[in-house]
């Protein structure tokens, strides 16, 4: 038994690296999309004071939402690291995690089907499927740090009870 | 093992399994040349390259790492520092390559331990010094292998120092970090060792540069995952092993001598060292990084005079004095030859055993000469007499 903790411990350390490793592509592609991808203006009226405003507040909170989700993520991701060195953590960061991934699994699916939907064009296809693998990849691990968590608490609790 | 080990701690052996003071010094010189006796060393002498037995770190540095390179260190390493255990072990679920490596893997009490003392049997004390080196060196560089590995000699996170206090066993995690310049601290648990590198065949994957110089403490306990062995723990008992390798050399040596009538291993002459026992063992446990004064202390009480330090350049003029026909019967010639006849048998061995880490072996006295020119040395010192 302590083999196997051992070793779902090194797992979950591995994991939590790589959810880590996928929460700074995210900020970093997020970042790229905000300061490189155009904004064409569409409104045929000059914007207003009250209209400027509104978007300086939808920006302001886009930002912290993209903060509480990155940080929840490094969070995650950390807690996972940290047991894996067998530091006793709680379970928040686990079902934190198991949410996650249920969006991520929600949102992965109505994308694909939006995607087919709306059909592939021939420049978006190759950026398309290059985000699947990543997406998919993402989810994965996360998933894997959520069955591995769980392992590693059962199998703590085992062994303090046979102690 | 260091020099507190290889020079002080074997003269100490070799004078309780019997030899003189004089046959003590020649043997632990040679055992402490087996680490110093580099392809620089002997370019300065004019020496043949192939007796090298060890490698500095220099020449480590700019050694190739390609398919030739990599057998070149494999068989210095595997033949002097990390004799392999068992050739044959089994290894489940692993290709050729794996296999190759897992059975490079050092131990004590192998069939090669039990060679490689029959090899020092006929021959000078050079040849008993340096098979006290190789044997030393099974114990304390145990679990590692003699050839750059990542998935055999690397070590992670979960390495912990075991010390006994008033409270019982404790543990403590070890803090490794790459300072080759600054000594290990004790005190804080922070050692030194070599960098993570990804390349399975890096050489700071060779031997155990990845637990650092903990090995060759004598008093380190402490265990650790070996990345061979599947999550098991590795718990290593450096005073406890040390103390059966000095037994076991002071065996080695009185059968050397005809004391013993048949070298058998895992057995351990420690009635003979008895009247030691205990301030070998104090010796052992002591926390320190060079023990060397405490052991030439208990070799001075052996002896009955003072012992001389290790001096690499003692018998270096008397081999570049020598005429070429003659240097060989000097007593560097006589290491070199020693040297090659180990490394040759150990090589051999590795290849027989149809593992081509250590490269090709020919049997030259069946097969005739081929290959590596300085080895015709062996040849001609086995036709001369100088082993039976």
């Amino acid at each position: 038994m302590e083999k196997e903790l051992r070793h779902s411990r090194s797992v979950l350390h591995i994991l939590g690296t790589g959810v880590i490793a996928f929460t700074l592509w995210g900020f970093v592609k997020t970042i790229m999309i905000l300061l490189l991808v155009p904004v064409e203006p569409t409104a045929s009226e000059p914007a207003s004071e009250a209209t400027a405003a509104g978007v300086a507040i939808l920006v302001l909170l886009l930002l912290l939402f993209f903060s509480l989700l990155f940080g929840l993520r490094l969070y995650i991701g950390m807690s996972a690291r940290a047991e894996g060195k067998g530091e006793r953590r709680g379970s928040a960061y686990v079902m934190i995690a198991f949410l996650f991934s249920l969006i991520q699994i929600l949102l992965f699916i109505l994308t694909l089907v939006y995607s087919f939907k709306t059909g592939f064009s021939e420049r978006t296809v190759s950026e398309t499927a290059a985000g699947f693998i990543v997406e998919i990849s993402s989810m994965v691990t996360m998933e894997e740090l959520v069955f591995t968590a769980m392992k590693v608490k059962r199998l703590t609790k085992q062994m303090r009870g046979t102690e | 093992m260091q020099k507190d080990f290889h020079y002080y701690a074997t003269y100490c052996a070799a004078r309780i399994a019997g030899y003189s003071h004089d046959e003590g010094m020649e043997i632990c010189y040679s055992a402490q040349l087996v680490d110093l006796c580099s392809r620089t060393f002997l370019a300065g002498l004019k020496g043949p390259r192939a007796a090298a037995t060890t490698q500095l770190q220099l020449e480590l540095m700019d050694a190739r790492t390609d398919l030739v390179g990599l057998q070149d260190i494999t068989r210095i390493w595997a033949s002097f520092h990390f004799l392999p255990y068992n050739l044959h072990a089994k290894v489940n679920h692993a290709g050729r390559r794996y296999r190759s490596k897992y059975r490079l893997i050092c131990r004590p009490n192998g069939a090669l331990v039990a060679d490689t003392v029959e090899l020092a049997k006929r021959r000078g004390t050079q040849a008993v010094g340096l098979a006290m080196h190789v044997l030393a060196d099974t114990w304390a560089h145990s679990n590692f292998a003699g050839t750059p590995s990542l998935v055999i000699n690397n070590t992670d996170y979960y390495f912990y120092e075991l010390r006994q206090s008033p409270d019982g066993e404790t543990e403590r995690p070890v803090r490794f970090r790459h300072n080759p310049g600054a000594e290990d601290d004790l005190e804080r648990g922070i050692y030194s060792n070599s960098i993570f590198q990804w390349n399975e065949n890096s050489i700071m994957n060779l031997g155990h540069g990845r637990a650092g110089h903990l090995p060759d403490y004598s008093f380190a306990c402490y265990k650790y995952l070996p990345a061979w062995g599947g999550y098991e723990e590795i718990v290593k008992d450096n005073p406890t092993d040390y103390y059966r390798a000095f037994c076991q050399m002071v065996y080695a040596m009185r059968y050397i001598r005809g004391s013993v009538p048949a070298f058998e291993l895992d057995s351990y002459d420690t009635e003979s060292v008895a009247p030691w026992a205990e301030e070998i063992r104090s010796i052992l446990q002591k926390r320190q990084l060079d023990a060397c004064g405490d052991w030439k202390a208990l070799g001075e009480k052996l002896a009955g005079c003072a012992l001389e330090d290790f001096d690499l350049e003692k018998y270096q003029a008397e081999y570049r004095a020598a005429e070429k026909m003659k240097k060989d019967e000097t007593f560097l010639g006589r290491f070199f030859i020693a040297a090659m006849a180990q490394k040759s048998m150990v090589t051999n061995a590795i290849f027989k055993s149809r593992n081509l880490l250590a490269g090709f072996s020919v049997d030259y006295a069946e097969k005739g000469f081929r290959g590596i020119r300085d080895y015709r040395k062996l040849l001609e010192n086995r036709k001369g007499g100088g082993e039976s």
